[in-house]
């Protein structure tokens, strides 16, 4: 096949999977950050922010597999 | 009050360092090309290529119709140039005209709205740094704005956000970088230089590699992650547009527009929030709780200045 081809298919394997394992993660950490926002809704606060920014971490991992395959996509092979 | 127009001289100060930056970036994404190109003259098979594909994408990746305009001047990236500029200048003109004549009563309906916008900075970032956040809030602040305002500039048609540029991410980030570490070493001195050993000296051959390659990693991760948010989400309203268009269905692309509005600004959040996360890091840190913490801010800022 043409090395194009290929590359269509990988970047959209390439996001795939990223996107899956970082929604795993994701998922994970906001059940946690919720079950303690139940048991102590005192703190929800600081939970809040300490997740959002573990959450902008573990998205970044997705974003790199993004600009991966966007590379993979729109640079001609 | 005068934070605000520091903040305004902060973005000009960015808009400098993007241009310097502008070149190196410049640089990276030839040799990337070329090297994904397999060494080969990148421009001429690009060329080539264009016209060998249906549909150029190109048109979405960094072609507006308004790039084309700009491209007999200085190539499409001096787009982001005058994108920028647009923000920086808009940013200006709001401050300057809210606190020109500043008043303690009857209070200007612009000079009360930007006190609306300093006042929610000044719990966000206390909120996250404590007290010692004040002397930070001219940074962060004005990150904070000028970044929500580039992201919501390419939801405007015809424009396009200087953040969906890596060169405009790659000069934000290193901001970042400098000021943790000029932080760092004006608080702790030689100090913040240990830390970068570890708490065990034998390991220390161990953990000065990994440390440094932590840090370096963070302006790449900042930048690459606001870059790639912004570009993508770009993207697939411009694909959500087209499709759109092409079955004759208007507006197809409208409630990606309200996700890209909510993503514009928990972008804004997360970057001001990673910066201001890591340079409290470089900060000394002591045990302090709420009772006294007005206290330590005091002492911490009298040690900053």
């Amino acid at each position: 096949m043409d090395l194009h081809v290929w590359s269509v298919i990988f970047s959209s394997l390439c996001i795939a999977i990223g996107a899956f394992g970082a929604a795993l993660a994701q998922g994970r950490s906001i059940v946690a950050a919720l079950e303690g926002i139940a048991r102590q809704p005192q703190s929800a606060g600081e939970i809040r922010t300490t997740m959002i920014i573990g959450l902008a971490l573990i998205e970044s991992l997705a974003i790199y597999c993004l600009v991966i395959s966007l590379i993979l996509l729109f640079v001609r092979w | 009050m005068f934070n605000i127009i520091s903040n305004v001289n902060l973005s000009a100060m960015l808009a400098s360092v993007e241009t310097t930056v502008h070149g190196a970036a410049n640089a990276i994404q030839e040799t990337a090309s070329v090297a994904l190109t397999h060494g080969a003259s990148a421009a001429s098979e690009h060329a080539a290529a264009a016209e060998k594909s249906m549909i150029d994408p190109s048109i979405i990746l960094n072609r507006h119709w308004i790039a084309s305009t700009f491209e007999s001047v200085g190539g499409h990236h001096f787009v982001v140039v005058i994108m920028s500029v647009i923000v920086i200048i808009f940013l200006a003109v709001l401050f300057y005209l809210a606190t020109r004549n500043m008043a303690v009563r009857e209070i200007s309906p612009l000079q009360n709205f930007v006190e609306m916008i300093y006042e929610a900075l000044d719990g966000y970032v206390v909120n996250m740094m404590g007290p010692v956040g004040r002397n930070f809030i001219v940074l962060i602040g004005s990150f904070f704005i000028y970044i929500l305002l580039s992201n919501l500039l390419g939801l405007v048609p015809g424009l396009e956000s200087p953040t969906a540029n890596l060169n405009t991410t790659a000069a934000l980030a290193l901001v970042t970088f400098f000021a943790i570490h000029y932080y760092g070493l004006k608080t702790q001195d030689l100090k913040y230089l240990k830390h970068f050993a570890g708490d065990i000296w034998w390991l220390a051959p161990l953990m000065i590699p990994i440390h440094l390659i932590g840090e370096l990693a963070r302006p790449l991760s900042l930048s690459i992650r606001l870059f790639g948010n912004i570009r993508g989400e770009d993207i697939a309203l411009c694909i959500l547009f087209f499709l759109g268009a092409a079955a004759n269905f208007p507006f197809f692309h409208l409630p990606m527009m309200f996700l890209a509005c909510f993503t514009s600004l928990i972008q804004a959040l997360v970057f001001t929030m990673l910066t201001m996360a890591y340079i409290s890091g470089a900060l000394p840190h002591e045990e302090h709780d709420h009772e006294d913490g007005e206290a330590h801010g005091d002492k911490e800022k009298a040690h900053i200045h």
